[in-house]
Order: structure tokens, then C-alpha cells, then sequence
């Protein structure tokens, strides 16, 4: 078989056991990366590892009591571990000077060391059903069968109804406490709610990708989503669909190749989404640098075109044309940049060449004034509103005259009454 | 001598752990510890394909780099990327060892390393192993790593002191942070790495971070704390092996509850005394 006929088997959805893989998969995936938005808004995300660790003895135990691997003994002894490990962690840090992260860590290899122990026991007690309990260490997608289904979309449904019906709350009391508390939201309850949440989101993410690798599920996804969207709903939205996107790859990978498994690969993808997110998105890396990049740009032409206009002024005699040398020595600007000034304003038609020499064109002269006019204008508010000395008003306006807008510069005149002077006294330029 | 072995191995690590994760609590870097311990596992597999032994320098020169890949990322991540540190170590980690856990299913099939292996290690084999100087060669490395630490720990203790009790005071004089935490980052994975085996890459973070938080609920004086570390770490692996022995379970999860019940009735303990302790106060008063 060929890897297309493979692949319009796969998602032709017509194999039952795929179905069963894929629709479990998904729902788990989905829960997952909706409860993780809530788990890294809270700053929680270390605490799904104490979590998913102590799920293990509950796992046994369930088994132990139940005689059988009965997902729902297994997952109702699971989340109780959960709720002990939340507990413990919260309580050693209460009682004592452990930090969080260290009691998270001596929850998690202490209930890891229980669940170790009693997984030995049942091994030794020959259950010939306790066969693939240790499935649970890196999940076990291939062998989802349809009643786990019920269960697994029984605890999402729960999962995402809490998250809609309170969806209003976790936003107050995420985003902004203060208020929360001036409404009386008690902050409390919130944090009980998501530390519920995680638990049994934790509970049945095992199912897939196992104890291990069960905080990634959670809060890789969200982590990506914060890259697209600041916005709630769609950062929700959004983390759920990354991780959909992960499980489904992730269990196509292992069909085409059984010996891949599926949790880790699962883990991949959503790691890939992550990183891929942090260089690309607009909020990204590659995005910020080309940002930084432009505006230096725009700064460099700006204040070439500042300088022309300024010896013109200082000589009264604006329209004639300037060498390289006189510009570069008005202020101390490097040749590099003075040539890379001039060039794009060249290009933007700003400034023309004239042999040896650069004269302001209408349209640059235009410009310039603009420039020097925020700049002056800038000066001045600053010292009348802001009571800022005369001599300390420069800093600010060389940053500001770079980036107000019309609008604001409009406001600007408004407030101050077009003046004729800055603080300096040197005229501030306006249009003819 | 069976026993003898697997009880000195227990203590050794014991000893190597708890000596640095003593720093890495007061650094309140105890998760990084955990993240380490499973971000190498790809080296390790690597390198293993790669020599095919277990007990190679190979997989130190692999695991090594794997943990400084680690680090870099999670440091990428943080600062670059604009990710959180919770986050950035949450995402790193289990992407490094998600990696190792596929190579190993797919690639190193019916070979001395596998997922079990991985992740609960295996101690009582250590006795079996083929010796140096007669010691099993896992035990001989890791008491030669015990003695390096000891070494690099005593030679540097004032840098390691300042840099974890006061950073800023640390800053001020004009003492190097990364270089003191990078050098305890590269004792922890060296250390980790030749731990895995025997511990598994979950439970060596309990030998890690218990012993440490145990003297860190008594003390404050660096000496002391290091001593109970110390002790604590080696007592319990003692322990801890008899009584895997008398009730048939194995050895380090035995270590790792016993640990963890130690560090619980003690803080149990320490609030009741507290308790009568004021009580009697109110009533004297």
C-alpha cells in the first residue's frame, strides 16, 4: 500500500476502529487544550505534572478494587489521586518554607513511587486482565474501544459546558482580579473550579498520550494559541483545535506505521505548532525583528531629512543643496547611516542629487516640516502640561516625532493654539 | 554482597542528588532538575544507536548535549519567544522526550534499553553487571562522578553559596550567576544521566528534590543543610532497601515512599508541636 491509498483510507472514515481511535482522540484533544487556555492564564502549568504522576496509584488502586480494567473504577480512582496530589502540594507549601515547585516535585515522585509499587503487586498477583495497565505510562490511543467513548465524551461534555456556563467568571477573575473581587467573585471557588478542571481533563488525557507527557496535551496548545489572539474566547477556541489538529497526525502517523507511537508523536506535532508559532505568528519573532528593523529605517531617514531641513533654516537658505560632509557634521551621525538615509529618501523622491550636493525636494520639505514641527509642538506641551523643564523636553520628541499621527498631531494644535515658537524659541514650521 | 551493591548504588546516588539538589532547591530550580532528567533521553538513545553500549563515554558526550539543548531552549523559549518558564520547561521537555520515547519504540526494538527501563530503571540488575576494579561498572561511575561533585562542590562552595542565598548580593560584588548556574545545571545532568539507569528518569527527581526539602523545614545554615541533605538521602536508601526486601516490592519506589512519608509526618510533626507550643504560651500568658 502506498502512502495515498493509505491516507484516503484513513480519513475516509469508514473503518470502525479508526473511527473509535480518531473521535476518542479528538474529544480528549479538544478538552485538553480548551482546560489548558485556564491552566497557563492561571499560571498552573507545572501543577498538571504533580497531577498526572499521581494519577498512577489511583489507576492501580481503581483496578485493584474493581478486579478488571474498567475504565470507569480506573479514571474514578484516577481523578481521587488527582484531588490527594492537588491537596498535598498546596498544603506543603501552606505549612512550610518548600517552594512550589519543589513540593510539585516531591508530590509527584511520591505518589509516582505508590503507583510503582502497587503496579508491581498487581503484576505479581498473575490478574491475567491486568495485562496493558502500564499502557497508561504512554497512553494507549490504538486501543480505545467505543465504551470508553461514552465516558471520555460523557467528562468532555462536563468539561465544556463548565467552561461555558462560568466562561464569564474565569474571564473576571483570569483577567482582572481586582474587579473580581470588588464584584465579591471569590477567587476561592475559581481556583477550586479549574483545579477540578485539570484534574479530570488530566484523568482522561492519559488515555492518549499518557502520564508523562499529559502537561504537554495541556499546555503546549494554549501556549501556541496566546501567539494568534489575545482574545479569550478565540485563544479557547483556537488551543482546542491545535491540539485536535496534533491527535489526529499523531494517530495517522501510527496507522501508517505501527511502530510509531502514537502520545509521543502527538507531543511532536504540538511542540512543532508551538515553535512554529513563536517565529511566525505576528507576535512572533520573525515578525518583531523585521518590525524593529523598519521602524530603525524610518528613524535614519527621518532625521537625515530633519538635518537638510535644519542647516537650510539655520542658513536661511533652504532650498540649496548640501554635501555629505556638511550633513554628516551637523550632528554626529555615522557615514553608513547618512548614506542609507539618503538612499531611500532618494528613492521616496524626498531628496534629489544634484552633482556633488542634496537639495530638499517640495515634497521633502513638506515632510521635514511635519517632522520638525511634532517635534517642536511636543516640546512645547510637554513643558506647559506636563511641567517638564525646557531642557529636558528634547529626548521625548526625538522618540515622538517618529511616531504620531495626524489625528494626534491635530489634537496637539488644538490644546496648544497653533504657537509660533517652541520652548527654544525656534519657529515652529507650519504649511503654506 | 547482592545487597551490599544495590544498597551502596542507592546511597551513592543518594549522596550525588541530594549534595545538588540542595543548590537547586535554594535556587528554587528543583522543576528544572525534573526537566533535565528527561530532556537527555534522546542523547542517550542517540548515542546508544549510534556505539551500541549502554555504558559508554558516548552516552555521556550525548546526554550531555541533550541537556545543554535543553536548557538553551527552555532559555530561547522564555526569553526570545515570549513563552512563560512554567511553560518553557513544560514544552521542552516533553518534546526531548517525547523524541527519545519514539526512537526507542521504532528504532532500538529489542535492545538493552527500553520504555520500562526508562522509566523506573532497573537497580537490581547493577549487581550483575561487569565490573571495574571490582565494582559494577554503573557503581564505579557513579562514585566517580560522587567524587567530582564533592570536588567541584568544596572548590566552589562560596560561589555556590552566594549565588543561591543571595542573588543580589551575589550581583553587587560582581559574581557570575550563569557561570555558577550553568556549572551546577552540568554537574545535575552528568549526574542524572548515570542515575537513569538504576533510578529511572522520574524518581531520580525525588532523590533530587526530598532530601533537600527535608533539611530545608530544619535549617538554614548551608553546612547543616547540607549535612541533613546528606544523611536523610542515605538513610532512607538504606532503609528504604530492607524494607523492599521484607515486603517484596522493588527497591527505589520503596525509597521514594519512604522519602515522602518521612518529609510528610515530619512537617505533621512540626505543625503539632507548633500548635502546643503556642498553646502553652496563651495559657502562660
Amino acid at each position: 500500500m502506498n502512502f495515498w491509498s493509505d491516507f484516503f483510507y484513513f480519513f475516509s472514515f469508514t473503518d470502525a476502529n479508526i473511527n473509535n481511535v480518531l473521535l476518542g482522540t479528538i474529544l480528549l484533544g479538544f478538552t485538553c487544550g480548551m482546560v489548558g487556555v485556564l491552566v497557563v492564564l492561571n499560571k498552573k502549568a507545572l501543577i498538571v505534572d504533580a497531577v498526572s504522576h499521581a494519577i498512577l496509584p489511583g489507576i492501580c488502586i481503581g483496578f485493584m478494587i474493581s478486579g478488571i480494567k474498567d475504565s470507569r473504577y480506573l479514571i474514578l480512582g484516577g481523578i481521587t489521586a488527582g484531588a490527594i496530589s492537588v491537596f498535598l502540594v498546596d498544603w506543603i507549601t501552606s505549612i512550610s518554607r518548600i517552594k512550589k515547585d519543589a513540593s510539585i516535585a516531591i508530590v509527584l515522585s511520591f505518589m509516582f513511587s505508590i503507583g510503582v509499587i502497587l503496579l508491581s503487586i498487581i503484576q505479581e498477583s498473575g490478574n491475567s486482565n491486568q495485562s496493558g495497565l502500564s499502557d497508561f505510562l504512554f497512553g494507549k490511543a490504538a486501543t480505545i474501544l467505543e465504551e470508553d467513548l461514552y465516558l471520555f465524551g460523557l467528562l468532555s461534555l462536563i468539561i465544556i459546558t463548565v467552561i461555558s456556563i462560568f466562561y464569564q467568571h474565569f474571564k473576571i477573575a483570569l483577567f482582572d482580579s481586582n474587579f473580581a473581587h470588588t464584584i465579591g467573585l471569590k477567587n476561592k471557588y475559581i481556583q477550586i473550579l479549574i483545579s477540578s478542571l485539570i484534574i479530570i481533563s488530566t484523568a482522561i488525557g492519559i488515555q492518549t498520550v499518557g502520564i508523562v507527557l499529559i502537561s504537554a496535551m495541556i499546555i503546549t496548545p494554549a501556549s501556541s494559541a496566546f501567539f494568534w489572539t489575545n482574545n479569550f474566547k478565540k485563544s479557547i477556541l483556537l488551543s482546542g483545535l491545535f491540539a485536535v489538529i496534533s491527535s489526529i497526525v499523531g494517530v495517522f502517523i501510527s496507522y501508517l506505521s505501527p511502530l510509531m507511537p502514537t502520545g509521543p508523536w502527538i507531543i511532536v506535532i504540538l511542540s512543532s505548532i508551538a515553535i512554529f508559532s513563536a517565529v511566525f505568528s505576528e507576535k512572533g519573532i520573525v515578525t518583531k525583528r523585521l518590525k524593529g528593523r523598519k521602524n530603525k529605517k524610518k528613524m535614519i531617514s527621518d532625521n537625515v531629512l530633519k538635518y537638510l531641513y535644519r542647516i537650510g533654516e539655520n542658513h536661511n537658505k533652504p532650498s540649496k543643496g548640501r554635501s555629505f560632509n556638511e550633513i554628516k557634521n551637523f550632528r554626529s551621525i555615522n557615514s553608513k547611516e547618512l548614506s542609507e538615509g539618503l538612499r531611500i529618501l532618494t528613492s521616496k523622491k524626498w531628496v534629489v542629487k544634484a552633482g556633488d550636493l542634496w537639495v530638499l525636494s517640495e515634497k521633502g520639505t513638506k515632510e521635514a516640516k511635519r517632522i520638525i514641527r511634532i517635534h517642536r509642538l511636543w516640546e512645547l506641551y510637554m513643558q506647559k502640561f506636563m511641567q517638564i523643564q525646557s531642557d529636558h523636553v528634547h529626548e521625548s520628541a526625538e522618540t515622538i516625532e517618529h511616531i504620531m499621527t495626524p489625528e494626534l498631531e491635530k489634537e496637539l494644535l488644538k490644546y496648544l493654539g497653533n504657537p509660533s515658537v517652541d520652548p527654544h524659541q525656534q519657529k515652529i514650521p507650519y504649511e503654506d | 554482597m547482592f545487597d551490599f551493591y544495590i544498597i551502596l548504588t542507592a546511597a551513592v546516588i543518594a549522596i550525588n542528588c541530594s549534595l545538588l539538589g540542595s543548590f537547586l532547591v535554594l535556587k528554587k530550580m528543583s522543576l528544572i532538575g525534573d526537566a533535565l532528567s528527561h530532556a537527555v533521553l534522546p542523547g542517550i538513545v542517540i548515542a546508544f544507536l549510534i556505539s551500541g553500549e549502554i555504558n559508554s563515554f558516548w552516552i555521556l558526550l550525548g546526554a550531555s548535549s541533550f541537556g545543554i539543548i535543553a536548557i538553551l531552549l527552555i532559555d530561547w523559549l522564555n526569553r526570545v519567544g515570549g513563552f512563560g518558564k512554567d511553560s518553557a520547561i513544560g514544552i521542552i521537555y516533553t518534546l526531548l522526550f517525547a523524541i527519545g520515547i519514539i526512537l526507542i519504540t521504532s528504532k532500538a526494538r529489542n535492545t538493552d534499553i527500553d520504555v520500562d527501563c526508562v522509566l523506573f530503571g532497573d537497580i537490581n540488575t547493577i549487581p550483575l553487571l561487569e565490573t571495574t576494579f571490582g565494582v559494577p561498572a554503573p557503581l564505579f561511575n557513579l562514585i566517580i562522578i560522587g567524587i567530582i561533585n564533592l570536588l567541584i562542590i568544596t572548590i566552589g562552595i562560596k560561589g555556590f553559596k552566594i549565588t543561591s542565598f543571595d542573588s543580589t548580593y551575589a550581583k553587587t560584588l560582581g559574581i557570575s550567576i550563569p557561570f555558577w548556574t550553568y556549572l551546577l545545571l552540568g554537574l545535575s545532568s552528568i549526574t542524572t544521566v548515570y542515575s537513569f539507569d538504576s533510578v529511572g528518569a522520574i524518581m531520580v527527581i525525588g532523590f533530587i528534590v526530598i532530601p533537600a526539602s527535608f533539611a530545608n523545614i530544619i535549617t538554614r545554615k548551608l553546612p547543616a543543610f547540607l549535612a541533613i541533605a546528606l544523611t536523610f538521602g542515605v538513610i532512607s536508601s538504606v532503609i528504604g532497601h530492607l524494607i523492599a526486601i521484607y515486603l517484596d516490592i522493588p527497591t527505589v519506589p520503596s525509597i521514594g515512599v519512604l522519602m515522602g512519608l518521612a518529609l510528610i509526618t515530619t512537617l505533621i510533626g512540626k505543625k503539632i508541636t507548633n500548635k502546643a507550643l503556642t498553646l502553652e504560651s496563651q495559657q502562660n500568658d
